[in-house]
């Protein structure tokens, strides 16, 4: 047996398979996904499971591909590559990328050239082989919070499955909880590389009145 | 000596480890033994890393490759960089520092880069990267039902477009979202199904390409434009489109645009910049006008507002928008008078005399009680019958004889003009002016369009010295012409002249003071200074242009008053002098095997080339929304030849006499055409004359809302046409797209509608059956198409990029391979082609097409139509006679099936009728020998035995290997050929690297510096910068127009009509008067302004406005720069929310308010994609739109004209301009809380 192959299958390796483009294969087989969701242990999970489970059941495949589409693949804000968050468009993501790569090596784990190796199924689906996967979630506990608020703002069935997989994981700490909180409301942090001030500090904006780009277009 | 008496106790003693790590590591660490295990031979030790982690974060500038790449972003500066990989993933990006040197006594190019490049990386991993293929869900949905119905594809699409419910189902949800993923083969099979399809019904010319500046990536380009020239689809020129072509360019040089590069400011040593912001637009290359200062140069800038570049300068006149002309014709007229009149300059004097058209004889026509200008005298004129007379154009030598001198275009395509096609005057001494061997003077009536009731404007009375021919006709030099037009005064010359400088008449200093309000000193000055400096210093007196100065209605007179500055001082054609016009990364330097590739003129010829603003202004329906005609801006001394004509009426009858292409073509199926002469038992050139003059066939432009006639499959890639490009947005949007629009322009009323073209009620909405969009953004142009395909970035595929800047060529290199489903748009083209040849075996086999072509410029084609005359077989005037009086009529043979095979195989026509570029030809057979070798040979199918081209970098290889500029073989061939023409010494310009191939491998090297070629008109060899025309003036190599010397006068009929012979001032359109006043709410403050749309500091051209970094240096999202007295106005403050509106559409936006602007005259930086902070509309209800929202192309027929000379069409040589600054919009404040759902 490949030790990738399990014999039980757990929730993050659901979320895994869930938070992925929604194929055929997924919209047909709600009911096996239910089995499975049912054998979760952790209430919170398991409702977020079912809660998903049961949207996608009554919607039509074509509009769930749509939604998924308008959710994950075009926003900034909704985005499913975990070092977005902190990291933003600057120069220090792709480091951050390839952390990820490395952490995954490290367990054991070749990562798959197809994906970016910080999306989220993928990190989910580590989660699920390998403890190493737990720690990398629980240190992505902010990004996590933060794409829970998004989802939830345009109310989305994707929120319970953002719930869920919280629900596998501690509680944001004050520290975690305030970090969201800044980044949230000034967006991921802008390239400052190259942009030192050029004029005596009098003639600059402090930072707090320089105008922002909200996440997205929209404010 | 101060001591801390806590410290100094334990001094003495050194710490106990650095940073006083406690006693506790000291207990639990070896502190003499280090671990590990060595091998039996102690010469290695083994350790177990405990610290691998560490050692990642140290090796983090370690990389595992540094790839070199570009940008291909329509941006000139072209810049090599670097792309840093580690583990698989792109970390970085910096300059490439490698260029070759440009010498010891000049700068070098480097460092190359800027701001823009550096962020580029960023959209390779960017969350809103277009990942995946996408297909809009209510047309999935349809396709997937309809091809579970169908088992054939084609017949499933059938079923969709031709039931109306069903195409309206996705057509209407156009630009709403609704996006699904769907995969590769399912997608291009949908795709695939619409062409065919498309082709068998409507014929192959109603499938439609749009991809501009192949420069900036010639095989990406290529890969698009060779499918559908294979298939025989339409494909749309941009550089006019754009209004980037500078018209006055091939009026007056017969050349598209050749520029120097920048390293050849330096050898300037007076430069006016005027319109074109070179730090801003040119930031690699501004360091070479910077440097120069230092060398003594002087800078003066002509911009209306205070830019970037104003600050460099050591003169600033502020013109104001769209008086350029008047500034240079009173320049124009200082030079006349001090450096032609009152002295001679002898450099100038000879200049003139061999290289310009000043020498020249012009027919005088009788108008009223004077005359007026008419025709070059001709060889034929003056009883000449031989071959080629009546294209051979006459001067006076100082004797007063009449000369036919070599050069002209009827030594260039004869027998017997073989080696007579050059400059070479002997002993023929010109006469520059008539006064002197004059039988007497006579009025003449020049008109003039700063007053006048039309924007025909009015007459001015000069007069000018003749001679009288044999026959009584008079005669006079262009020369003498011009002193005329620009009202120099001489003695003895009847009619009005101005006094002085200060007499307010034209062309005078002071006259041109009222119109741009630049001190006449200031014109002066510069004027004198300009030329002053041309005579000292041989020529090197240069203009740097660009749009500010070429986006106007009439840019082709703005330019051609510029370059009458340029060719009075003898400035063209020398290093450091010159016009220097910069817009997009035009220059394609490998020309001949890109042309040959791009255009599949390997396989069949001639290809389906579109003029884009035709096309766009047809199709979109721009046409219906017309206030005046063409006729409204025909001078008063015409012969009214457009009266009662629209604009679109020109547009058919330029389109029916073969002047300008025309694709569509006809309101039948083109690949019917050839059957239905055989039925018939023509040929079919004769066959379609005879339908055409019978009226059973019909161009498809005289009814272009017959759906019949509607383009019905657009593809677009590597553009942004409706977020950037598509001049009239909402036009766009309810005509082509069938979606919501903001437009509420009136359709034209009855009594200006056209005649020759039908009208029809009401007009259609949503032409297009399929628009696909390729790229990596989601774009406008994406978010409005029904189809999305994932394009590789710049650091995924393999490619060539070049420009006019510089003489470089650069690879673009795969840093990693097109992540996610991702494909280049060489593969995605190539996998098309496959599913097209699929399911055209069945539907299409082996047709003959019957394509259309116009009289082409650079051909015997120029010699359809002597004297510039105008004849309509319509009229019945004579008969329409193919490649004569009407298109070319050419039947090519399509084996659709072999679409992909093709594709993928050099053909067999480079070796038959060989590759060429500019009127030469010749058969490259060491490119092809070496092809074969260096790509390998196909095996089997339609490309059997010929050189492959099945990958990217096959088709790479193959265009450096077929251009001059990139073989010495082949430039030699080329230059051997023209000297066979021109009879003098040419070969000799790329001799020095005539064994000199540069390779593919070569490029990715290093930049290369291309080789002298034929293919351009200027000179690299010995390492000298390239200027362009320097092989015309050093080697007496003619121009490719009428007289083969730079022209000041045109005389094509159309030309005359618009009183536009001479260079002349006319002003932008009056849009107040011909659409009435604007604002919704005059009481409640609405001001009416000058709306431009410059280019962007923090973009160039239609990339990179989505780029956060580049959007996060200003304010992210749109903005309308205006002045603080336009602002206080309507009561708004800098950042404040506005609306700028006019009949066209509407822009949300925030307001700039800066002393910068001028008053009455706003700017929005183009162009911001409408996705980017683009609130609801307070007026439209609607969201706002891009800067092209506000506007409405309207074409000019004079760039319509064909057949003649210079003036006859090549893509993107000549066509009508995408113009649109003549715009006026109205501006007021909004609520200041926005929404964006």
């Amino acid at each position: 047996m490949d030790s990738t192959e399990r014999r039980t299958i757990g929730p993050f390796k659901l979320l895994s398979l869930l938070l992925t483009y929604p194929t055929q294969e997924i919209c047909r087989s709600v009911d096996r996904f239910r089995e499975l969701a049912h054998a979760v242990d952790r209430r919170r999970t398991r409702e977020g499971l079912l809660t998903f489970l049961q949207w996608l059941d009554v919607t039509p495949p074509n509009d769930v591909g749509q939604h998924y589409v308008h959710v994950f693949d075009l926003e900034r804000r909704r985005t499913l590559y975990l070092t977005y968050y902190r990291y933003g468009d600057t120069r220090k993501r792709g480091m951050a990328i390839i952390t990820f790569k490395e952490t995954y090596r490290r367990a054991g784990f070749i990562p798959r050239e197809e994906e970016l190796p910080d999306y989220l199924p993928m990190v989910l689906e580590f989660a699920d082989l390998s403890p190493k996967g737990v720690s990398l979630l629980k240190a992505h506990r902010v990004e996590l919070e933060l794409l829970h608020d998004s989802l939830r703002a345009i109310d989305t069935p994707y929120a319970a499955l953002l719930d869920a997989t919280c629900g596998l994981l501690p509680e944001l700490s004050r520290p975690e909880r305030l970090q969201a909180r800044r980044l949230r409301d000034a967006g991921p942090p802008i390239e400052e590389v190259g942009l030192e001030p050029f004029a005596p500090p009098e003639y600059l904006v402090s930072p707090s009145d320089a105008p922002r780009i909200p996440l997205g277009s929209k404010p | 000596m101060a001591t801390d008496p806590q410290g100094s106790r334990h001094d003495l003693l050194a710490p106990l480890l650095p940073h006083g790590e406690p006693i506790e590591k000291l207990l639990r660490s070896a502190q003499f033994l280090l671990p590990g295990t060595p091998t039996p031979d102690y010469r290695e030790l083994h350790r177990r890393d405990t610290r691998a982690a560490e050692r990642f974060y140290r090796d983090r500038w370690h990389h595992d490759k540094v790839v070199r790449s570009t940008h291909g972003v329509n941006c000139t500066g072209s810049c090599s960089w670097k792309v840093y990989v580690k583990d698989g993933i792109i970390t970085w990006e910096t300059q490439q520092t490698d260029y070759p040197s440009t010498g010891p006594d000049l700068p070098d190019y480097e460092p190359r880069g800027c701001p823009r490049g550096a962020s580029f990386s960023w959209y390779t991993y960017s969350p809103s990267r277009v990942r995946y293929p996408y297909v809009r869900g209510p047309l999935l949905e349809l396709w997937r039902s309809a091809r579970a119905e169908h088992a054939d594809p084609v017949a499933a699409w059938q079923s969709i477009v031709e039931d109306e419910e069903k195409s309206a189902r996705y057509k209407k949800v156009r630009g709403r979202g609704g996006f699904v993923r769907a995969p590769w083969d399912e997608v291009l099979e949908l795709v695939a199904a619409a062409h065919v399809y498309t082709a068998k019904k409507y014929g192959p010319d109603r499938i439609v390409g749009f991809s501009p500046i192949p420069a900036m990536s010639q095989v990406s380009y290529a890969a698009g434009t060779r499918f559908l020239s294979l298939i025989g689809g339409t494909i749309l020129s941009f550089y006019d489109w754009y209004a980037d072509m500078p018209i006055a360019s091939p009026q007056v040089f017969g050349d598209q645009t050749d520029v120097p590069e920048s390293g050849d400011w330096w050898n300037a040593s007076y430069l006016v910049i005027w319109g074109t912001n070179l730090p801003i637009t040119r930031t690699p290359d501004a360091h070479f006008m910077t440097e120069a200062r230092y060398r003594g140069q002087k800078v003066v800038v002509v911009s209306p507002d205070y830019s970037d570049h104003t600050k460099f300068a050591d003169d600033w006149l502020p013109a104001a928008p769209g008086t350029d002309g008047a500034l240079a014709m009173a320049m124009g007229h200082v030079i006349l008078t001090e450096f032609y009149r009152d002295r001679t300059v002898p450099y100038f004097d000879s200049y003139v005399k061999t290289y310009t058209d000043l020498p020249f004889l012009v027919t005088l026509r009788q108008h009223g009680d004077a005359y007026v200008p008419d025709k070059f005298l001709t060889a034929a004129d003056i009883g000449d019958e031989s071959e080629g007379s009546r294209h051979k154009t006459v001067l006076l030598t100082r004797d007063g004889a009449l000369h036919v001198p070599n050069g002209s275009l009827g030594f260039r395509f004869s027998e017997s003009g073989k080696g007579r096609w050059n400059l070479e005057l002997g002993d023929v001494e010109p006469a520059l002016t008539v006064l002197g061997l004059h039988d007497r003077a006579v009025a003449l009536d020049l008109p003039r369009f700063d007053v006048g009731p039309s924007e025909g404007g009015s007459v001015i009375r000069r007069g000018v010295p003749v001679r009288e021919l044999a026959d009584g006709r008079l005669v006079t030099t262009v020369f003498d012409l011009v002193m005329a037009q620009y009202g120099v005064r001489r003695e003895g010359l009847p009619g009005e002249w101005p006094d002085d400088f200060d007499d307010p008449s034209p062309y005078t200093p002071a006259w041109q003071e009222a119109i741009t309000g630049v001190p006449a000193a200031a014109a002066i000055r510069v004027a004198r200074e300009f030329a002053r400096n041309a005579e000292l210093s041989r020529g090197r007196s240069m203009i740097c242009m660009g749009a500010g100065t070429n986006h106007w209605y009439h840019s082709d007179q703005i330019y051609r008053t510029f370059l009458s500055l340029i060719m009075l001082c003898g400035c063209q054609g020398v290093n450091g002098g010159g016009w220097a016009h910069y817009v997009g990364q035009e220059k394609v330097r490998p020309l001949t095997g890109w042309s040959t590739i791009a255009f599949a003129l390997d396989w069949n010829r001639p290809p389906r080339q579109m003029a884009g603003t035709s096309f766009f202004y047809l199709n979109t329906d721009q046409w219906r929304y017309e206030r005046f005609r063409a006729d409204e801006l025909a001078s008063p001394l015409g012969n009214g030849l457009h009266r009662g004509k629209a604009f679109v009426d020109c547009l058919a009858q330029a389109a029916r006499l073969g002047w300008t292409p025309s694709f569509p073509t006809f309101d039948r199926n083109s690949l019917e055409l050839a059957d239905a002469a055989d039925a018939a038992g023509m040929s079919v050139p004769e066959y379609v004359a005879r339908e055409l003059r019978e009226g059973r066939l019909h161009f498809a432009c005289e009814d272009p809302d017959d759906p019949r006639n509607f383009p019905r499959v657009l593809t677009v890639w590597r553009a942004n046409l409706l977020g950037s490009s598509g001049k009239g947005m909402e036009y766009f949007m309810r005509h082509l797209l069938g979606v919501e629009d903001a437009a509420r322009a009136e359709e034209t009323p009855a009594e200006l509608r056209p005649s020759d073209v039908r009208w029809r009620d009401p007009a259609p909405r949503g032409k297009l059956d399929l628009l696909t969009a390729i790229d990596f953004r989601m774009t406008s142009t994406c978010t409005y198409a029904d189809v999305v395909l994932p394009a590789a970035t710049w650091y995924e595929k393999h490619d060539i990029s070049t420009t006019d800047m510089h003489p470089f060529v650069h690879s673009f290199n795969p840093a990693i391979p097109p992540p996610w489903e991702t494909k280049t748009d060489f593969e995605i083209f190539q996998r098309l082609a496959d599913a097209f040849s699929r399911l055209a075996r069945e539907h299409l086999g082996v047709r003959r097409d019957v394509v259309a072509a116009p009289l082409a410029h650079d051909t015997p084609d120029e010699l359809a139509c002597p004297n510039g005359r105008q004849t309509d077989w319509r009229s019945g005037e004579h008969e329409p006679i193919p490649g004569i009086t009407m298109p070319k009529i050419m039947v090519v043979e399509r084996d659709y099936a072999a679409t992909s095979e093709k594709m993928r195989a050099l053909g067999p026509l480079v070796e038959s009728l060989g590759t060429g570029a500019k009127g030469i030809s010749w058969i490259p057979r060491q490119a092809i020998d070496y092809l074969g070798r260096a790509n390998g040979l196909v095996r089997g199918g339609a490309g059997e035995g010929r050189p492959s081209l099945a990958r990217d970098v096959h088709v790479a290889e193959a265009i450096l290997a077929l251009s001059g500029t990139t073989n010495g073989h082949v430039a030699v061939q080329g230059w051997e050929k023209l000297e066979e023409r021109t009879g003098v010494r040419l070969r000799d310009l790329a001799a020095e690297r005539a064994e000199e191939q540069i390779s593919f491998a070569d490029i990715q090297v290093q930049p290369r510096a291309v080789i002298t070629s034929p293919e351009w008109s200027g000179a690299e060899t010995g390492g000298r910068r390239y200027s362009p025309f320097v092989v015309n003036v050093e080697r007496k190599k003619p121009w490719h127009t009428l007289t083969g010397r730079m022209q000041f006068f045109l005389d094509h009929d159309w030309i005359h009509e618009y009183g536009e012979s001479l260079p002349t001032f006319r002003p932008p359109l009056d849009y107040p008067r011909h659409f009435g006043d604007q604002r919704l709410a005059p009481d409640q403050g609405e001001i009416t302004v000058r709306y431009l749309t410059p280019h962007s500091k923090w973009s160039i051209h239609s990339e990179y406005q989505d780029n956060l970094h580049m959007l996060r240096l200003f304010r992210g999202g749109p903005v309308i720069w205006m002045s603080p007295a336009d602002a206080a106005r309507i009561g708004v403050s800098d950042n404040d929310w506005i609306e700028a509106h006019n009949r066209n559409g509407v822009v949300v936006c925030r307001a700039v308010v800066t002393h910068r602007m001028p008053e009455g005259t706003v700017f929005m930086y183009h162009a911001k994609d409408r996705h980017l902070m683009t609130p609801r509309s307070e007026i439209s209800g609607w969201h706002g739109g891009s800067d092209n929202s506000l506007t409405r192309i309207i074409i000019k027929p004079t760039h319509l004209i064909g057949g003649y000379a210079q003036l006859s069409y090549a893509f993107n040589y000549y066509g009508p301009t995408g113009n649109q600054r003549d715009e006026i919009v109205v501006l007021r404040r909004r609520s200041q809380e926005v929404v964006y759902r």
